[in-house]
């Protein structure tokens, strides 16, 4: 802009525009050993890039063992883990009952499949115990052997009816779990007030948070829960320089209703979600098996 | 001009050599931007050193618009860091209240008499002025920002911007008398 300038400012304008100060020659030395070491910048990013290559192998780790591993293995991890006692030796005497075609099995409840279990146990270690030609420890080693056949035979009768365990397990049940996730950040240029160019450089928003889910149907839930984001943005002139800075801490209630309308057995979850203050939209395919797997804890 | 360019093509690719080029060609008046507007000679010192390496990483982003450009481009660096070095330390506030009324107009001593100050003498003059006088006045002078700019930039209303202009040109004028009628004597 065209200003009506006055003689003072014209006499320092004119003389300090171009005003030198000199330097000493070990300026430059100390400035190059600054260059040669490797930036802050370098370093944060490439420890971000390891702890980023570590989830992603361990990933691909509990990708591939979910995928590859037999699925009796799998079950019996399961089920050692999780499943109750009590649940467990009843599926151990109805897989016994299907072996001995002894016991009939709608007519029997939990309690009774138990003592007729140890009914059984009881006369096979009594019959052993009879027979004067087999000592005791060969009595032990058969009683196990025996055992081992039941708990085998459970193991297959629970994957045969897989499906049927986890709707019972899943169905109307509450869920409870932790989010957070970073997505990447963006620079993008503009135009400032004064017809400068600006960039702004929008960072990683990082967001985390609670949620709470109720499973309706086999294919409906509602998904609710406190969530934190926070956003940060950084502007800067073509210098480089530093003109504003912002950040956004926002809280907010989602409320999200899943509906999966695909779920085949050993390939495809499908689901739409719908959130409250966004469009619908198609969101994941997600390739899993059977059980999605998150980090939701009952 | 292409000298300018082979510079920032060098910085750009990371040779040292040109590096030290364009140090040693503008570093010395890149010091005295940074020591008008921090008006400590230690503190303009390290600001040149961050300013440089800033020039270095920053460099890619520079679009050459032709003779100048680059001394213009690292000029405005070397000043939004001390402005920034300013900010952090809270010293934009640094005026001072004068009891005496300021005149309209600004006069100088005859041309001839004050075009004998050094330059020197001249930079000690503003460095010598309170901070917030001394900010405006540099960026109003040398960075020829109007006093809309200027309020935007320091976070002060237009008006304060042209009034602490006033004070520091009434300023640096008394000062040029009393070195004049000293130099007299």
């Amino acid at each position: 802009m065209k200003k009506n300038e006055d003689e003072l400012t014209e006499l320092f304008r004119s003389r300090l525009k171009k005003y030198e100060i000199p330097l000493q020659e070990e300026m430059w030395d100390k400035l190059e050993s600054e260059l040669s070491k490797p930036s802050p910048r370098k370093l944060y990013s490439a420890c971000f890039i390891a702890i980023a290559a570590i989830f992603l192998l361990l990933f691909a780790c509990s990708a591939s063992v979910w995928m590859f591993i037999p699925q009796e293995e799998i079950l019996s991890a399961l089920s050692e883990g999780t499943v109750p006692v009590v649940e467990k030796r009843t599926a151990m005497v109805k897989a016994g009952k299907s072996i001995l075609a002894e016991l009939p099995v709608e007519k029997c409840d939990e309690q009774e499949d138990i003592l007729k279990l140890e009914e059984v146990v009881e006369s096979n270690i009594a019959q052993i115990q009879s027979d004067s030609a087999i000592d005791k420890a060969q009595a032990d080693i058969r009683l196990k052997d025996s055992i081992r056949t039941l708990e085998y035979q459970l193991l297959e009768a629970m994957a045969q009816n897989q499906e049927e365990n986890i709707d019972v397990q899943f169905k109307n049940e509450w869920t409870v779990g932790l989010t957070a996730s970073i997505e990447k950040g963006k620079t993008i240029s503009s135009v400032g007030d004064n017809l400068e160019q600006i960039t702004i450089n929008h960072k990683s928003p990082i967001s985390f948070g609670i949620s709470i889910s109720k499973i309706l149907s086999d294919n409906l839930s509602l998904e609710s829960g406190l969530n934190y984001t926070l956003l940060r943005s950084e502007s800067k002139d073509l210098s480089g320089a530093t003109i504003d800075k912002q950040n956004i801490h926002f809280l907010g209630i989602p409320l999200k209703l899943n509906w999966t309308f695909i779920n085949k057995k050993t390939l495809m979850f499908i689901c739409l979600q719908v959130e409250c203050w966004r469009n619908v939209s198609l969101l994941k395919m997600i390739i899993a098996r059977e059980v999605a797997m998150n980090n939701q804890s009952q | 001009m292409e000298d300018e360019l082979e510079l920032v093509k060098g910085c750009r690719a990371g040779d040292n050599a040109a590096r030290k080029s364009l140090y040693t060609l503008y570093s010395k008046r890149l010091l005295a931007v940074c020591y008008r507007y921090t008006g400590d000679i230690d503190v303009a010192h390290d600001l040149l050193h961050d300013g440089f390496i800033k020039i270095y990483k920053s460099i890619s982003k520079f679009n050459y618009r032709g003779e100048g450009s680059l001394e213009l481009w690292m000029s405005r660096l070397m000043a939004n860091l001390s402005l920034d070095y300013l900010k952090q330390r809270k010293k934009m506030q640094e005026v001072i209240v004068q009891e005496e009324e300021l005149p309209d107009v600004i006069e100088l001593p005859e041309k001839e008499l004050y075009e004998g100050i050094s330059d020197v003498q001249l930079m000690l003059f503003v460095t010598e002025l309170p901070t917030g006088y001394r900010t405006v006045f540099n960026l109003y002078v040398f960075e020829e920002k109007t006093h809309k700019e200027i309020a935007s930039m320091l976070n002060i209303n237009e008006h304060s911007s042209t009034s602490q202009l006033h004070r520091a040109k009434c300023m640096l004028a008394k000062r040029i008398k009393e070195y004049i009628r000293n130099e007299e004597k």
